[in-house]
C-alpha cells in the first residue's frame, strides 16, 4: 500500500474500533473462562480475521464506486430480508439469522445497518437539503422498509436502531429542526398507542412495564408503606420486586447488579464474582458491558463510554473532512449507527432503556455484529479517501442530480483515476 | 446553517447521550452502590443451616433419659425424579400433554399408556403445541427418554420432516428398553416398600401426594403474581424453583434400609435419605415421661414470636440506602434468625422439663455462607458460624429407683400375711435430704410414653383410674395428709408453748365435739387421758384435735403453710448460676385450710383432715422439712450444663431441739411393736432406723368412699438422708396397713440396697431403749 493511502485512513477510527474489538475479547475471554462456552474467544477472533476482508474489501473501493454500488447493496440487503424470513433459522421463535459455514448463524439484520447507510447516503448525496415534509418520504421509505422487515422476523431491537441512523443523515443532509419537533410529537403520541396496541409482543410490553419499576425505588416505597403500617401496600410492592428480580425484569436486575457492585475500581479482570458464577444471562454477548462494570468499575465502563464517544467524534470528523456529500453522510451514518447502538447496549444494560437484544458493537461476540461493523468501518475508510485539502465541497446542497443516474453527477478525477 | 455545525450539533447530541448514560452509571456504581453490592452478595452467595445438638436430660447418675440422636428419614425430590427417572419423565410427559397429573402408580403399572400417545406425535402435531416452551421441554424429555445428548437433531427433524412424519421415530424403537426401564423402577420401589415396611403401592401413593403439594403450591403462587401473560414460563420458573425441596415420606427408617438406598441412588432418582437429628427417649431409662416431657413441632404462636425479628429484617433489607447502623442490625437479626429462630421443621420442647428448658437444651444452630463457583465447583466458605449444642440437664430423679418403685407400685402390697397382693392407684416418693433432692416421684398408675402417645384419647378419658394424673403430684383429688400430719403439728405446738411434751388431753373416741356442732369428731381408738409421746405412737385424733382448738386457726395455717402445704410448689432449682431464672413446674395443689377458720374444721385440721390437701411430693417435702428443721422446695435439677443451679435459700423452721427430740423419738415408735405401723402388721420395718407416721384419711366431700393409706417419715431417725412419703389411694385399710409393706418391699429391693443401707439400724436394740434423738443443728446453731 502506497504511503498516500496509508495517509488517507483516518487512523483514529481503525485505532479506536481496535481498542474495542480488544477488549471485546478481553472480555468474552473473562466471561466464558470455566464455562461450557470455554474458549469462545477464539472464536471470536476468528470472527474477526474473517470480517477483515471485509473491512479490506470495502475499504479498498473508491468512494464513488462504492456510492454506486449503494442502492445495488442496499436492495440485495432487503432481499435476504425478505429471504430470512422464508428460509432463516428459526431460534426461540424468531426467525432472523441464515446458518453459515461451521454452523455459524448469519444475521442479515445486522447487516443491513451499514447498507441502509449507504442507501440513505446514496439517496441524499445529490439532493438539496430537505426541506419540505414531501422530500423525507424517500428517506423514510427506505428506513422502514428494513424496519418493517426486521420487525417481521422479530426484533423490535434492532429496526428500532435504525431510526437513529436515518434522524442523524437527514439533520446532516439539512433538514429542518420544526421536521425533528415534529417528529418529537409523533413518537410521543406513537410510543403510547404502540403499547397499547398489536404492535408490541406481550414479552415486549412486559419488558417495558419491567422497565419502568425500578427495585430501589419498589424498595423504598415498600419500606414507607411498612413504616406507616399499610402491611397490604407494603406485601404487593414486595412480591412485584420478587416478580421483577425473577420474572421479565430479570436480566436487566442481573445487569444493573452487576454494573452497580462494581463500584468506582470493579473487581478486578476475571475476578467479579457474579461473572465468576455465570450469574448473568448473554454475559458474553448483549449483557457483555455489565461484566465490563462489574470488573473494572465505573473507570472501565467510562472508558468505554469515552472510546465510543471518541469513535463516534472521529467519524464526525470524517464527515467533516470529506470533500463529497455521499462521504460525509456515510461517515454521519456510520456515526450515529455506532454511538446509539453502544449507547443504548448501556442503556440497556444500566436499566435506562428496557432490556432489548443490542449488541455492544466491536465488543459482544457475535458474528454478525462484528461483520456488520467491520463492513461499515470498511466504507468509511472507504469514503474518508475523498477528504478535502482546503478545497471547496463538490457537491453544494443546491445541486440537482438524479440519485438513479449518478454517472451524469460530477465526478472528482482524482476519485474516478482510482 | 452550514453541515460542519450541523455535524457540530450531532457531535453534542452524541456528547449529551454520552453523559446521560454516564451519570446513569454514576448512579449505579458510587451513589447506589451499597444497595447493588448487597443484591450482588445475595445474588452469589447462599447460607446453610448447621444443626445443633439439642442437650440431654440425664438422670442422677448421668444415665440418658432424653438424647438426640441421628435418624433416617426418607424423602422425595420432585426435580431429579422427573429429570432422571423414566416414571418420572413420563409422568411429566403426560402432563405436559394432558395437563393433568396422571397417579404414579398407573405408569407403573401401565407404562406404555404415557409413553405411546407421546411417541405417536407427529411432527405437526408438536408444532402446533402452545406455547415454544411447552415443546421444547416436550423436546428435551424426547431426547433424555431416548438417551440423546441433546436436543439438536429433534429441532432439525422438527424444522425439515414433513407434518405427518413422527417427530422422534426413536421413542417407538426405543419403546421396550423405556418399559423395562419403568420396570426395574417399579421393582426398586418394591423392594423400598417392603425394607421400610409399607404396603404395596403406599410410597408410590405417597410420592404422589407430595408431587401435588408441589403442584398446588406452585398454582398458589401463580395466583399471587397476577400476571396472565406467560402462564406456562411462570409455571416453569415455579417448579424449577419448588422441585428441588425435599418432602419426608417416610420418617425413621431402618438403617439397613437407608444404607441399601444410599448405596445405588440411582436406582429410583428422586428418593433420597435425609440424615435429621431427632429427639429420642431411650426406653431402658423411660420414666416419667410426664415430666421429661416431650418434644414436638413449633405452634404457630411459637413461630409468630419470631415475627417481630422478621418484620424488623423485612423493613430494614427493603432500605435502598441503609445507614451503617442499618446495615449492622440487619447482620445482627439475620444472624439471630438463622440461629435463634425457630423453623417449622426444627423439633422444640412441648411439654414437661423439654418445654421448661427449652431455651437452654436448644443450643443454637450455626450458618455458614458459601460462595457458589461456577459450574459446579466446590462452593467456597466465606461464612462460618459454629453451632451450639444444647445445655444437658441433669436431673436428681435416679432411674433405677424410680423404676423399681414404679414396679412395687405396680405390684400391689399384700392384703394380708402371706395374702394375694392388691394394687392400688397411689404414689411413692424419695427426697435426698438436706437439699430435698427428688430421687423417686413413682406414681401408679405410670402409662409409659408410648402408651401415652398411642392412646392418649383413650387414657385421657379414664374416669376411673385417672391414668393421666400421676398420684405423686399432680392427683385428680389431691387426698388429705390425714394423721401423717401430725408430727408437723405436734413439733411446732411443741416448740410454740401451745403444748409441753407432758400435756394431756383427754380421747373420748365418738364423743368429742366442736363448740356448737353436733356432728362428733371421732378417734379411732379410746385413749383416754394421753400425753403427746402416746398421742402420737397410738394416732390419738382427739389430741390433735384438742392441739389445733388451742393454737387457733390462724396458727395452725401459718404452722402448714411453713412446711409448703397450703400452697403451689414448684420443682426449685430451675434457676441458673447466672441468675436467669426458668418458670417453676407447679406440683399443683393447695391446701385450702385457711378458708373456713375455727369450730370443727379447726379441729380437724389437727388430725389432717377436712380442708386441707396435700401431695405425696408435699408430703415428703413437709417431713423433711421436719426431719431437717428447714424449709425448701423439692428440687428436680441436679446441674444444667454442668453448672449448679443456684437454690432458694432454705426457710429455717421454729423447731426447738427438745420439741424435735420428743416428736422424733415418737415418730421411731410407730413402726415398733404397739404403733401403728408395727411389726405385728403386715411389714416388720423394726430393723430400720425410721421415724414414720401413718395417715388414713377419707377424701373430703366424700365420706363414703374408701379411705387413703399414708405411710410417711425420715431415715435414719437420727441423721436424716431421705424423707419419703408413701400414698395409696381408696384402699379402705389403715396406712400402718397398706402403705408400710410398700417401704418393706422397697427397701428390701436391690435396687434401693444404697438407701436402704443408709436406713438398716446399726443395733438390733429397739430405738425407744435408747437416748432421746439429736435434732441435726441448723447453720445458726453450727457454730456453738
Amino acid at each position: 500500500m502506497s504511503r498516500r493511502r496509508l495517509l488517507e485512513i483516518p487512523w483514529p477510527v481503525p485505532i479506536l474500533s481496535g481498542l474495542l474489538v480488544a477488549l471485546g475479547l478481553l472480555f468474552v475471554r473473562s466471561s466464558t473462562a470455566g464455562t461450557h462456552v470455554d474458549g469462545l474467544e477464539r472464536r471470536q477472533l476468528l470472527v474477526v480475521a474473517a470480517s477483515l476482508p471485509a473491512l479490506l474489501l470495502f475499504g479498498a473501493l473508491a468512494h464513488r464506486r462504492l456510492a454506486r454500488l449503494s442502492f445495488p447493496l442496499y436492495f440485495a440487503g432487503l432481499l435476504a430480508l425478505v429471504v430470512v424470513l422464508i428460509a432463516g433459522v428459526e431460534v426461540g421463535g424468531a426467525r432472523r439469522w441464515f446458518r453459515g459455514p461451521a454452523d455459524f448463524l448469519i444475521q442479515p439484520s445486522e447487516l443491513v445497518k451499514p447498507l441502509l447507510v449507504l442507501g440513505l447516503a446514496r439517496w441524499l448525496e445529490f439532493r438539496p437539503a430537505p426541506r419540505r415534509l414531501r422530500e423525507l418520504v424517500v428517506p423514510f421509505l427506505l428506513t422502514l422498509l428494513p424496519v418493517a422487515l426486521i420487525r417481521l422476523e422479530p426484533d423490535l431491537a434492532t429496526a428500532l436502531l435504525l431510526l437513529p441512523i436515518l434522524a442523524a443523515m437527514l439533520w446532516a443532509a439539512g433538514a429542518r429542526a420544526l421536521h425533528y419537533v415534529g417528529g418529537a410529537l409523533l413518537v410521543a403520541v406513537l410510543v403510547p398507542a404502540a403499547y397499547f396496541s398489536p404492535f408490541l409482543a406481550d414479552y415486549q410490553k412486559e419488558r417495558v412495564r419491567t422497565f419502568l419499576e425500578s427495585v430501589p425505588e419498589l424498595s423504598a416505597q415498600a419500606a414507607s408503606a411498612r413504616r406507616a403500617g399499610d402491611g397490604e401496600s407494603a406485601a404487593r410492592l414486595e412480591r412485584d420486586i420478587v416478580d421483577h428480580k425473577r420474572g421479565s425484569g430479570y436480566q436487566s436486575h442481573c445487569a444493573q447488579t452487576s454494573i452497580g457492585s462494581g463500584g468506582w475500581s470493579g473487581k478486578g479482570l476475571g475476578q467479579g464474582p457474579l461473572n465468576r458464577l455465570s450469574y448473568l444471562p448473554a454475559r458474553h454477548t448483549d449483557f457483555v458491558f455489565a461484566v465490563i462494570g462489574e470488573e473494572w468499575g465505573l473507570a472501565g465502563s467510562v472508558l468505554v463510554l469515552a472510546l465510543f464517544l471518541l469513535l463516534g467524534l472521529s467519524l464526525l470528523s470524517v464527515a467533516a473532512g470529506t470533500r463529497d456529500r455521499f462521504s460525509q453522510l456515510v461517515s454521519v451514518g456510520a456515526a450515529a449507527c455506532f454511538v446509539t447502538q453502544a449507547f443504548a447496549n448501556v442503556a440497556m444494560a444500566s436499566g435506562l432503556l428496557p432490556v432489548a437484544g443490542i449488541p455492544l458493537p466491536f465488543v459482544s461476540q457475535g458474528g454478525s455484529s462484528v461483520l456488520s461493523s467491520f463492513v461499515l468501518l470498511g466504507i468509511v475508510v472507504a469514503a474518508a479517501r475523498s477528504r478535502r485539502d482546503g478545497e471547496p465541497f463538490l457537491y453544494p446542497m443546491r445541486d440537482l442530480v438524479d440519485p438513479f443516474d449518478a454517472k451524469t453527477a460530477a465526478v472528482p478525477v482524482r476519485d474516478v483515476a482510482l | 446553517m452550514d453541515v460542519r455545525s450541523r455535524l457540530v450539533q450531532i457531535a453534542i447530541a452524541f456528547l449529551l447521550a454520552a453523559l446521560c448514560v454516564a451519570w446513569r452509571l454514576c448512579e449505579l456504581q458510587v451513589v447506589e452502590r451499597d444497595f447493588w453490592e448487597q443484591e450482588a452478595v445475595k445474588a452469589r452467595t447462599r447460607a446453610e443451616s448447621i444443626p445443633f445438638r439439642r442437650g440431654a436430660i440425664l438422670d442422677g447418675r448421668g444415665r440418658q433419659i432424653a438424647a438426640t440422636r441421628t435418624t433416617f428419614d426418607l424423602e422425595f425430590v420432585f426435580g431429579p425424579f422427573r429429570k432422571n427417572s423414566t416414571a418420572g419423565r413420563l409422568l411429566a410427559v403426560d402432563q405436559l400433554l394432558s395437563g393433568g397429573r396422571r397417579p404414579l402408580l398407573d405408569v407403573l403399572a401401565a407404562p406404555g399408556s404415557a409413553l405411546d400417545p407421546f411417541a405417536e406425535l407427529t411432527v405437526g402435531e408438536l408444532k402446533r403445541l402452545e406455547p415454544g416452551a411447552r415443546r421444547a421441554d416436550l423436546l428435551t424429555y424426547a431426547a433424555w427418554l431416548t438417551g440423546e445428548r441433546s436436543t439438536k437433531g429433534l429441532v432439525e427433524r422438527l424444522r425439515s420432516a414433513p407434518s405427518d412424519a413422527l417427530f422422534c421415530p426413536r421413542l417407538r424403537e426405543e419403546r421396550d428398553a423405556i418399559l423395562a426401564s419403568v420396570a426395574a423402577e417399579s421393582a426398586a420401589l418394591a423392594g423400598l416398600e417392603r425394607a421400610v415396611e409399607l404396603e404395596r403401592g403406599e410410597l408410590a401413593l405417597r410420592i404422589d401426594d407430595s408431587i401435588r403439594a408441589t403442584d398446588a403450591r406452585v398454582v398458589a403462587l401463580l395466583k399471587r403474581r397476577d400476571r396472565s401473560e406467560r402462564l406456562y414460563q411462570c409455571e416453569r420458573e415455579l417448579h424449577k424453583e419448588l422441585d428441588d425441596r425435599s418432602a419426608a415420606l417416610v420418617r425413621n427408617v431402618a438403617h439397613a434400609a437407608a444404607l441399601d438406598l444410599a448405596s445405588d441412588p440411582r436406582r429410583f432418582p428422586g428418593l433420597v435419605v435425609s440424615e435429621p437429628s431427632r429427639r429420642v427417649y431411650p426406653a431402658a431409662n423411660g420414666v416419667c415421661p410426664q415430666i421429661v416431657g416431650r418434644v414436638g413441632p413449633p405452634s404457630e404462636s411459637d413461630l409468630a414470636a419470631l415475627d417481630a425479628w422478621r418484620e424488623e429484617r423485612d423493613l430494614l433489607s427493603l432500605e435502598p440506602f441503609p445507614t451503617i447502623e442499618q446495615s449492622q442490625r440487619l447482620q445482627e437479626i439475620d444472624l439471630l434468625l438463622r440461629t435463634e429462630g425457630i423453623r417449622p421443621d426444627e423439633e422444640i420442647g412441648r411439654e414437661g422439663l423439654e418445654a421448661l428448658f427449652e431455651p437452654l437444651l436448644r443450643g443454637r444452630r450455626g450458618f455458614r455462607r458459601v460462595e457458589a463457583q461456577r459450574q459446579g465447583g466446590e462452593p467456597r466458605v466465606i461464612e462460618l458460624v459454629e453451632p451450639q449444642a444444647g445445655r444437658d440437664l441433669k436431673i436428681t430423679l435416679d432411674v433405677a429407683l424410680q423404676r423399681a418403685a414404679e414396679a412395687a407400685l405396680a405390684r400391689g402390697v399384700p392384703e394380708s400375711r402371706d395374702g394375694p397382693r392388691r394394687v392400688y392407684a397411689g404414689a411413692f416418693v424419695l427426697l435426698e435430704l438436706p437439699e430435698m433432692k427428688v430421687r423417686v416421684v413413682a406414681s401408679n398408675p405410670a402409662p409409659s410414653r408410648e402408651e401415652i402417645a398411642a392412646r392418649y384419647d383413650l387414657l385421657a378419658a379414664d374416669a376411673t383410674t385417672r391414668p393421666l394424673h400421676p398420684r405423686a403430684w399432680r392427683p385428680y383429688l389431691p387426698p388429705p395428709p390425714g394423721s401423717s400430719i401430725k408430727p408437723i403439728v405436734a413439733v411446732l405446738a411443741l416448740s410454740g408453748g401451745v403444748i409441753a411434751s407432758s400435756t394431756e388431753f383427754e380421747c373420748t373416741k365418738d364423743r368429742l365435739f366442736a363448740p356448737g356442732d353436733s356432728k362428733p369428731i371421732r378417734c379411732e381408738g379410746e385413749h383416754g387421758s394421753i400425753d403427746l409421746h402416746r398421742a402420737l405412737v397410738k394416732s390419738c385424733n382427739h389430741y390433735f384435735a384438742h392441739v389445733a382448738a388451742a393454737a387457733g386457726s390462724a396458727r395452725m395455717v401459718e404452722w402448714l403453710r411453713l412446711v409448703g402445704l397450703g400452697r403451689r410448689t414448684g420443682f426449685a432449682g430451675a434457676r441458673l448460676a447466672d441468675g436467669s431464672e426458668i418458670g417453676g413446674l407447679s406440683l399443683e395443689v393447695a391446701g385450702n385450710a385457711e378458708r373456713e377458720p375455727g369450730g370443727r374444721n379447726l379441729m380437724l385440721l389437727g388430725m389432717g383432715q377436712g380442708k386441707v390437701d396435700a401431695t405425696p411430693l408435699q408430703m415428703a417435702a413437709a417431713i423433711g422439712a421436719l426431719a431437717t428443721r428447714r424449709y425448701r422446695p423439692p428440687t428436680l435439677i441436679e446441674r444444667i450444663g454442668g453448672e449448679e443451679p443456684s437454690r432458694p435459700d432454705p426457710v429455717e423452721l421454729p423447731i426447738s431441739e427438745r420439741a424435735w427430740s420428743v416428736v422424733v423419738a415418737a415418730m421411731r415408735e410407730v413402726t415398733e411393736a404397739g404403733g401403728t405401723a408395727g411389726p405385728d402388721d403386715l411389714a416388720d420395718l423394726t430393723g430400720f432406723d425410721l421415724a414414720t407416721k401413718t395417715g388414713t384419711p377419707e377424701q373430703w366431700g366424700r365420706t363414703s368412699a374408701a379411705d387413703h393409706s399414708w405411710f410417711v417419715g425420715f431415715f435414719p431417725s437420727g441423721a436424716p438422708r431421705y424423707a419419703f412419703a408413701i400414698f395409696l389411694e381408696r384402699t379402705g385399710r389403715h396406712g400402718g396397713d397398706a402403705a408400710a409393706p410398700l417401704l418393706l418391699d422397697l427397701l428390701n429391693d436391690p435396687a434401693f440396697a444404697e438407701v436402704a443401707a443408709s436406713a438398716r439400724r446399726a443395733s438390733s436394740s429397739p430405738p425407744s431403749a435408747g437416748p432421746l434423738p439429736l435434732p441435726p443443728p441448723l447453720p445458726s446453731e453450727s457454730g456453738r
